[in-house]
């Protein structure tokens, strides 16, 4: 790692402050920033640790909503009560992000705001992509297991957070402190996607600190649902996942996301209007799962994600309907 | 078969570190040349006095030690990290040495500019093809410690040395390099023996060649006729070791002609003289510690490339170099085990028995060229009288091809236990009574005489009664409950390693306060082999476990005992050992029952030893001290030992898996509910160590059926995932729950092994991946014939369920 200067903020405004110099970074847990330095895929002079900012972690009830400072351990989150009870969807999230070891360091924030984990953009080092400011996509005519099925364009990479796709379906808000002061960005509009920015996935400025997520009155204590399909059971990013909310069954209202199919976290819109009024019946479930992946568009390795989803939907739907 | 060699040739053979790291790794293609060796030594080593042997427990019920479970001697430091790996190794003026490795499969370098590398403070050595020492390496093609043209993506092309690891590869980062590519192979296999395919390694080598086929009768008229034929083809993937501690390596130079290094290494005594050799010194200038090893699965065989580089950048700077792989790069250049596709064909007679059987395989032996061997299990486990088994070696850009946790084994049995219980499907027979009726007991290509031992029966029905294989097995796909669909598999196997070696010497001496040392050289690598070596001393010198101990790897003190490798530490060198032991019982003996006033008034052979004791067998109260016995002579008393194997051995290894699976057929999700895994190991030395092998080789055996796998790419000829993150090997959470995770030991008690026994550090990884192939395929009914097993291929297979 090269060398860099280290600040320890006390304040938010502070961190704001020192994250407006040339190639600074803020650094929370910590547990996807240093690796990203280590390979010298982000030139980094000055690191911003976040940790030092007191009262950023908590997970409270505030008026109707549920409030998680943005320092919340993962761990933390998967562990607790509220979180378990309110809106169980992120719970089994934050669960299954990585390894203990990780989800104890790892924050909320950083889990959002992390980088994507395409190997050609972390491992092929001849690789002039666009996300390192080339122009150039490997995983088109390559090897494109780990991607998008939904909305490439040009870069192919995943949303790999977990929790982003839970925090999509329970429809939360994401509170940013930037040089601006505050402000509240909707999770659907928290991500964006190459046709957007490609050197970036989210709209957080260099600047920017997500202080706060909040989870609306209207998600909270109905049912919903998280599940993550890895190689292995434990450590792996998803290669696909799906969370859901629902108001009730038949349904109202739904949520219906897929993760790490696509840039950002993909709202599969023709199966949620297809449930709206319905019961969750096996052929409704099944229907809705078929609709999931209409538009999808596979590269050539990474035709099995049509499938994994739809199972994936298959099994959150019934979960929910049991 | 049968090949001569001369004396001259066998002292080469016997000198040759390279060698004997090769034929330990490749018993079967060395056969002639391990059996010359043997007959060698075996005219020339002086027999051990018969009573002597005679005084050897006579049944295994007379072991104390051998066959109990003892707590291996290095774990305390290991587990409370006190025990020193090379990687832990800080020396003062230390400086950290970062490699610079080829972005591309096959490449030139056309100019290279060192300038700005050299100017970043902290720098203290740029090492390039053009000032490297102009000694080449003996590496296949033979190179130069680093090199102007690159073979493989992650071939050394260059190293700095600097004052801390981060400046070290900021500056190999700041060496400029223009590369002209160059014509490569590494996506397809095929697409090197194709014709017009580019040369790979140089314009005077063919791209590949084929083994010398073994045949049996006439498979082609036996096919011909056979009443059911089949034929399948099967391919594996290429996979990584990923050892803990990855390759590493420091060198300190402790004078012009003194070098000192700490090796994360297999074989010290090969790196030991792979340096002196190199810098043209004498082996005993270079001394080689290998006090604890992180790991090696067989991809730190000998000397390899860290090795080098660290001792050249210690000389070009004089100061102590610590060269310590990252990951990426252990995964670029550590040897990895080869992909293989495998075509089988066969045919029955009588409608269920194997009569004929043909194996056309071809191993991708990588830039290196390195040895494929994958047929002993195709050899080995099933009877056919007619046969033509044949291996075909590829030269690639794919990495460097070498031993992993045996060599091509269990590729072979990942084709021969599928096609086998494909097989048995046709003929109508459940797959355990298809295998039980057509197994082989005998070696069939040395006139069918008997193996040593074999417990491959045994290993094959008691895994399927533990398992519960006659209640279980059901038709497939016989057994789906909702969207979870239950399967159950087995697999049998042989294994070409764990039996006969190369001559291998050892001293083990009685100190004079009765306390025993094994100076054992062979590295102990995580296997357990310095307290199974422990443990035959102590039973054969007849001394207490608790006064016994096996010295620390350092090549200073220990005689070559061969690399811990082809899973034969315990099996030879172990018999070195306990001759040694033997030896030095009989000089106990002599000197208990000799002199002016003799301690014993016996002759030597109607004496015994036990306890610490030396006694007269008929009269067990006439006893004296060992420890007053060495105390006597005023020195330690010190035994030595060699092992060879007799003439007209047939000696295998076998093993067997069973394993219950259940499918998700949503989401593709295999979990492994149940594994029972049985070794045939002749007699276990240490009880706990021989599980701990199993459950070590099974897990991984897991891993390559159902993740691992270095996915290549044809547009750049380069693999995309060589880290952990998508390299996936398996975790607790992937095996078994511990109660359904069971290892079953075999003991057929063999008569060459030390006490009766085999090896077993290989043998286990090769059941797994087609037992779980097969369990895949009763739960789905949809065969899948690549490895791994992974979840698209798996998805796949659903989608053809009927």
């Amino acid at each position: 790692m090269k060398k860099y200067e280290h600040t320890s903020p006390t304040s938010v405004q502070d961190a704001v402050k020192l994250l407006s110099a040339q190639n600074a970074r803020a650094c929370a847990g910590g547990t996807d920033l240093i690796g990203i330095m280590k390979e010298g895929l982000l030139p980094t002079d000055r690191l911003v640790d976040l940790k030092t900012i007191k009262g950023l972690d908590y997970i409270k009830e505030d008026g109707g909503e549920l409030k998680i400072g943005a320092l919340t351990k993962l761990s933390t989150i998967a562990a607790s009560d509220v979180v378990n009870t309110k809106a169980p969807a992120l719970a089994e999230a934050a669960a299954r992000v990585a390894s203990p070891q990780i989800r104890n360091m790892g924050t909320l924030g950083g889990n959002m705001a992390q980088k994507v984990r395409c190997w050609y953009f972390r491992e092929f080092e001849r690789a002039d992509c666009y996300k390192r400011n080339g122009n150039y996509c490997y995983a088109i005519l390559g090897l494109s297991d780990l991607h998008a099925i939904f909305d490439g364009a040009a870069c192919f990479a995943v949303q790999p957070s977990d929790t982003s796709t839970a925090l999509s379906a329970l429809g939360a808000t994401v509170v940013i402190n930037g040089k601006d002061g505050e402000r509240n960005v909707a999770i659907d509009d928290f991500y964006i996607g190459p046709d957007v920015d490609y050197l970036r996935e989210t709209v957080l400025a260099q600047d920017d600190i997500i202080t706060e997520v909040r989870i609306p009155a209207s998600a909270l204590g109905r049912p919903s649902v998280f599940i993550k399909a890895a190689p292995r059971k434990t450590i792996d990013f998803a290669r696909a996942s799906v969370a859901v909310l629902i108001d009730a069954n038949p349904v109202g209202s739904i949520r219906l996301t897929l993760g790490a199919v696509a840039p950002t976290p993909h709202r599969a819109k023709d199966a949620e209007d297809f449930l709206k009024g319905k019961s969750l019946s096996a052929d409704n479930i099944a229907q809705a799962a078929t609709l999931a992946v209409k538009n999808a568009k596979p590269l050539a390795t990474n035709g099995y994600k049509v499938d994994l989803v739809q199972g994936l939907v298959r099994q959150a739907l019934t979960r929910l309907a049991s | 078969m049968g090949k001569k060699f001369s004396q001259a040739r066998i002292l080469q053979m016997l000198d040759d570190p390279d060698f004997q790291l090769l034929s330990a790794e490749y018993p079967d293609l060395y056969a002639d040349e391990i059996e010359a060796m043997n007959d060698y030594v075996r005219s020339i080593t002086p027999a051990l006095p018969e009573w002597v042997k005679g005084a050897a427990p006579k049944s295994q019920q007379q072991l104390k030690f051998v066959g109990t479970k003892v707590k291996r001697i290095e774990d305390p430091a290991r587990l409370t990290g006190n025990g020193v790996y090379a990687s832990d190794v800080q020396l003062p003026g230390m400086l950290y040495g970062y490699i610079v490795r080829s972005p591309y499969a096959h490449a030139t370098i056309t100019a290279i500019d060192t300038s700005a590398a050299e100017a970043l403070p902290g720098v203290r050595a740029v090492l390039t093809y053009k000032n490297a020492p102009q000694t080449k390496i003996g590496t296949n093609p033979d190179k130069f410690v680093v090199n102007q043209e690159a073979h493989c993506a992650g071939d050394e092309v260059a190293a700095v040395a600097a004052e801390d690891p981060h400046t070290a590869r900021e500056a190999a980062e700041l060496i400029k390099i223009t590369w002209q590519e160059l014509p490569g192979v590494a996506a397809d296999i095929k697409a090197a023996m194709a014709a017009g395919a580019p040369a790979l390694i140089a314009p005077n080598i063919s791209n590949y060649s084929a083994g010398t086929p073994v045949k049996r009768g006439d498979f082609d008229s036996a096919y011909g006729s056979a009443s059911l034929k089949y034929e399948q083809t099967y391919t594996t993937a290429t996979l990584q070791h990923t050892p803990l501690e990855r390759h590493c390596t420091v060198a300190r130079w402790e004078g012009p002609d003194r070098l000192v290094m700490w090796a994360s290494s297999q074989y010290m005594s090969s790196v030991r003289s792979s340096l002196a050799s190199y810098f043209g010194m004498p082996r005993s200038h270079v001394r080689v510690l290998s006090e604890n090893v992180g790991g090696g699965f067989g991809s730190k065989g000998g000397a390899q490339r860290d090795a080098y580089i660290a001792a050249v950048l210690a000389q070009m700077t004089q100061r102590p170099v610590k060269v310590y792989f990252d990951r990426p790069g252990n995964f670029r250049t550590s040897v990895h085990r080869y992909a293989e596709i495998m075509s089988l064909k066969a045919g029955l007679a009588g409608g269920n028995t194997i009569n004929a059987y043909r194996l056309d395989a071809i191993g991708d032996g990588g830039a290196n060229k390195g040895g494929t061997s994958s047929l002993p299990p195709v050899q080995r486990v099933y009877t056919a009288g007619n046969a033509f088994f044949q291996e075909t070696n590829v030269i690639t850009n794919r990495g460097q091809s070498g031993p992993m946790r045996c060599v091509g084994d269990p590729q072979g049995t990942w084709a021969q236990e599928i096609f086998i219980d494909e097989l048995a499907e046709k003929a109508g027979m459940n797959p355990l009574d298809f295998r039980l009726k057509n197994i082989a007991e005998v070696d069939q290509d040395h006139e069918n005489r008997k193996w040593n031992s074999c417990g491959l029966r045994d290993c094959a029905t008691k895994v399927a009664t533990a398992i519960g294989w006659s209640s279980k097995w059901h038709k497939p796909a016989g057994k789906i409950n909702g969207r979870k669909a239950h399967g159950i598999g087995i697999a049998l196997h042989a294994c070409g390693h764990g039996s006969m070696s190369l001559p291998m010497t050892c001293v083990v001496r009685l100190d004079r306060d009765g306390s025993l040392d094994v100076n054992n050289g062979l590295t102990e690598i995580g296997g357990g082999q310095s307290t199974a070596a422990m443990i035959i001393a102590a039973e054969t010198v007849g001394v207490k476990l608790t006064d016994a101990s096996a010295s620390w790897n350092d090549t200073g003190f220990t005689p070559d005992a061969g690399v811990t490798a082809g899973s034969r530490g315990t099996i030879s060198s172990g018999s070195a050992v306990r001759n040694a032991a033997l030896d030095l019982k009989a000089q106990l003996l002599q000197i208990a029952t000799s002199g002016a006033k003799p301690m014993l008034n016996a002759k030597p052979e109607d004496c015994d030893t036990g306890d610490g004791y030396a006694f007269v067998k008929a009269d067990p109260s006439q006893k004296v001290k060992l420890a007053d016995v060495a105390n006597s002579t005023g020195n330690p008393v010190i035994g030595r030992g060699t092992h060879v194997v007799p003439p007209n051995t047939s000696m295998s290894v076998f093993s067997a898996g069973a394993t219950e699976v259940e499918v998700d057929l949503d989401t593709g999700e295999v979990t492994i509910l149940s594994y029972v895994g049985a070794n045939d190991v002749g007699q276990a030395i240490n009880r706990l160590g021989v599980e701990q092998q199993m459950e070590g080789g099974i897990v991984m055996g897991m891993g390559m059926g159902l993740w691992e796998e270095m996915k290549y790419e044809a547009q750049h000829n380069f693999p995309v995932n060589w880290n952990w993150e998508n390299y996936p090997i398996p975790t607790t959470l992937d095996t078994p729950k511990w109660a359904n995770f069971q290892t079953i030991i075999v003991e057929p008690i063999d008569a060459i092994g030390p006490y009766g026994a085999k090896g077993v550090g290989e043998p286990p990884i090769s059941p797994p991946p087609p037992a779980l192939a097969n369990a895949i395929y009763n739960a789905i009914g949809v065969r899948i014939y690549d490895a791994p097993l992974s979840r698209d291929k798996v998805l796949a297979a659903i989608k053809k369920m009927k």
